[in-house]
């Protein structure tokens, strides 16, 4: 039963959400802490839909989409998520690729070995074995709570800002930064990713319930994990006022301050966090594009009868490692335009998931409630004017 | 025939020219001849008209102005709603693919005759189709068309909502010869050529052997003649002078010429009885392309296919079936724009005769309507070949002199 939740909640967390947590905590400190409370709650609420409706119509939200909006949008929100996704991976290479420096490994053959690794254990293992490799990349976001730990942070402090936050300052910058904590882990890539792993379960009606309460739990350790990692740099570079250029270099700025050994945690939880990006990022294309043109898609799928599926899988993860190996190539930018197209998808994905929520003949008793879809459309106008917000700042 | 995304959303009128509303839907009938029944027309609400009411498509639908409105039967079911965008599942229910765009014929009446599941139905909704596949054959990539009939699905499953193969290949091997060679005779030649190469030589001599005399000769057409030689020397002696006998006289000759001595007399023992009243007159000396061929791709295919032809002065047109549906002539060829598709301009109410039809009077249906050919269909409307003018002029003279 446990697993596509936590697994999806958590990849939220992949290098690029490390390192937005690590600039916030270093910029704001625990004050940003009050954001994660509102975060958790709305993951929490999108991935329950996504979960629900993949457990219902045991289709994926490509194979929704497709068969009611038509094949013209079907493209054309394919497009943009491969576009996004591209960026998205490209990120966490890019993070790897820092990580490698860290611990002095030569990164060319530190990526590759990576890119061939995931290829194997994908094509060759079943949907069991790589949600048992999944859920041990989850227990390694544990190397944040001690790194947390080691900071020695006022701990006093980090729970009230969660509830109450007493040190805000309320400025520009922390909508800003507000917003792409929030952006970083409520994702298109982790709507389509959530229902595709759920129907490659084949989770029954009857366990829906328990389905549910995973993906509330999967939320919340998500954030749980978020939590440290803010506490982490709060505690080292927000107190000695030390600014963070990138989030990647984190685990070098805490060492002088909280030891060489929370360095180190720090960063094998950034390259742990990186492998898990790219590979459920890159799955999340795959999936999608299976269930947007009708093939078969699946981790049980034997390699001949699933080429286009690993196809894809193998053909994103090349090209974004490539890109990050290129040495003229300005990373931040890349990032920053797929990421804005993020923005631009995220109201619609949403949009379509409230929708499908709400199709009485096909979701039947699970059609969202009335006092649900007051509170998760309310939730969705919140992310999307924070985004939109975001995305129209971004040029002024 | 028509692509449905090509009518989609077209607006329609009355012949009053009063505006009705745009074309939402269309519905069929569940059997083994789809037929489209009615249409579905969206204006502030959606009503159904019947189909029969239609009167021409010409950029916009035109429909007569004392058409009333009608409801959805039992076992009908709509294009849009039930089939477009679908998955399509193979037995084991493994996903193929999805369907891309639907194509419907309108000879005699209005039906389903398939579904595009290749790149092309894709491209075609973003009106992409004739830019990308012109580029792409450029790099000579061209995507193939890939389609499936509407006898390939399973039409209980899709009153289902699901939308299954009959058969997949694997298992297609698995079958007596008997029942292979009926399934294979609902495809086409291509994938019939396909699936007994993966076979041993028996077992593919025994499925051509079951296979309708049609099927036979094109692929004995296609065989060298070294390998037709040996299915026939694998197949009962008069099965295989069926075969040789719809062949040219020089493929035919070439073919026996691989046999044993024993086999070869026999053959043509066989060949000397077979008979039809207008046997001598048939040539297999033709041309056919599809309805939606271009001028232009027709024109190098006569250029590649018939340099070796005494004459050319009919393109005749196959639908996916491999029926005879139309044909134009050389004239009407040259006279359209070469982005044209056949299915624009082609002649539909076709002169033809069958392998029964006597002499006297396939020759005078000739004169009668003037032309240079006619074509020889079987019952199922496939084209065996054509007499021409120059086969007959023998005949003629002797009745005139």
């Amino acid at each position: 039963m446990f697993g596509p939740a936590t697994i999806t909640a958590i990849s939220d967390n992949d290098a690029a959400g490390v390192a937005t947590y690590s600039l916030a905590g270093a910029k704001f400190g625990y004050s940003i802490l009050f954001v994660l409370f509102f975060v958790t709650i709305l993951l929490a609420i999108t991935q329950e839909m996504g979960v629900r409706i993949a457990v219902v119509t045991k289709k994926g939200l490509g194979d929704l989409i497709r068969e009611r909006y038509g094949l013209r949008i079907a493209v054309f929100v394919f497009l943009i998520l491969l576009i996004a996704n591209m960026g998205s991976i490209v990120a966490n290479f890019a993070a790897l690729k820092a990580t490698s420096h860290m611990f002095n490994l030569p990164t060319i053959p530190f990526l590759i070995s990576i890119v061939v690794l995931s290829f194997f254990f994908i094509t060759k293992g079943n949907y069991a074995v790589n949600q048992k490799i999944f859920l041990i990349g989850v227990l390694l976001y544990f190397a944040y709570i001690f790194s947390a730990l080691r900071a020695k942070p006022d701990w006093g402090a980090a729970f009230t800002n969660l509830i109450i936050p007493k040190d805000l300052h309320f400025s520009r910058d922390y909508v800003f930064a507000s917003i792409a904590v929030l952006g970083t882990t409520i994702t298109p890539w982790g709507q389509f990713f959530i229902q595709s792993y759920v129907n490659d379960k084949k989770i029954s009606l009857k366990s829906l319930k328990l389905a549910q309460i995973e993906t509330y739990f999967g939320a919340f350790l998500t954030d749980f994990f978020s939590f440290f990692m803010i506490v982490a740099t709060a505690a080292t570079l927000f107190i000695h006022k030390i600014p963070l250029v990138s989030g990647e270099t984190a685990a070098m700025a805490i060492r002088p301050f909280a030891g060489e050994f929370a360095g180190t945690l720090f960063g094998l939880g950034l390259l742990n966090a990186g492998i898990m990006g790219v590979i459920i990022i890159s799955l999340s294309t795959a999936y999608a594009f299976s269930e947007f043109f009708g093939y078969e898609g699946s981790l049980d799928s034997p390699f001949d009868r699933g080429k286009l599926f690993y196809g894809i899988f193998l053909f994103q993860m090349i090209l974004a490692m490539s890109i990050v190996m290129l040495p003229s190539v300005s990373l931040f930018q890349i990032v920053f335009y797929t990421q804005s197209l993020n923005t631009i998808l995220l109201p619609i994905i949403l949009f379509f998931l409230i929708r499908i929520a709400n199709l009485k003949h096909v979701m039947g008793e699970y059609t969202n409630s009335k006092i649900y879809n007051f509170f998760s459309i309310f939730s969705v106008i919140l992310i999307i004017s924070a985004t939109i917000f975001t995305f129209v700042s971004a040029f002024f | 025939m028509i692509y449905f995304s090509e009518i989609l959303h077209k607006s329609i009128y009355t012949d009053q020219n009063s505006y009705l509303g745009r074309l939402k839907d269309l519905i069929f009938v569940v059997k083994d001849r789809p037929y489209i029944t009615k249409m579905v027309v969206g204006r502030e609400k959606e009503v159904v008209y019947p189909l029969s009411s239609l009167k021409s498509i010409n950029g916009k639908l035109i429909v007569s102005s004392d058409v009333q409105s009608t409801h959805l039967d039992e076992n009908e079911l709509y294009i849009s709603k039930n089939l477009l965008d679908q998955q399509i599942i193979d037995l084991a229910e493994n996903k193929v693919v999805r369907v891309n765009d639907v194509i419907l014929q309108n000879k005699p009446e209005w039906y389903l005759s398939g579904i595009d599941i290749s790149f092309y139905g894709i491209l075609r909704w973003f009106g992409l189709e004739k830019s990308i596949v012109s580029i792409m054959k450029l790099i000579s990539l061209a995507p193939v068309p890939e389609v499936l009939s509407w006898v390939d699905i399973q039409p209980l499953e899709l009153a289902r909502g699901r939308i299954k193969l009959k058969l997949e290949q694997e298992r297609l091997k698995k079958l007596r010869p008997e029942d292979l060679a009926d399934y294979l005779e609902l495809t086409n030649t291509e994938s019939i050529k396909k699936i007994l190469n993966t076979m041993d030589q028996q077992s593919a001599a025994m499925v051509i052997k079951n296979l309708n005399i049609n099927y036979q000769t094109e692929l004995f057409n296609i065989f060298s003649s070294e390998k037709a030689a040996s299915v026939v020397s694998l197949i009962e002696p008069d099965d295989a002078a069926d075969i040789l006998f719809t062949l040219d006289k020089q493929k035919r000759l070439e073919i026996l010429s691989f046999l044993s001595i024993e086999d070869r007399l026999e053959l043509e023992q066989l060949l000397n009885f077979a008979h039809t009243p207008i046997g001598e007159h048939i040539t297999t000396e033709f041309f056919t392309a599809f309805p939606n061929d271009t001028i232009k791709e027709v024109m190098r295919e006569i250029k590649n296919k018939t340099s070796n032809f005494e004459h050319l002065n009919y393109v005749y047109v196959l639908n996916q079936n491999k029926q005879l549906v139309g044909v134009c002539n050389m004239h009407e060829l040259l006279l359209n724009d070469e982005d044209t598709p056949l299915y624009k301009f082609m002649i539909t109410n076709l002169v033809a005769i069958n392998l029964t039809t006597p002499e006297e009077i396939a020759i005078s249906k000739m004169l009668k309507y003037k032309l240079y050919g006619l074509p020889v269909i079987d019952r199922e409307k496939h084209l065996l070949g054509m007499i021409t003018l120059d086969s007959i002029t023998g005949f003629l003279l002797e009745h005139f002199s």
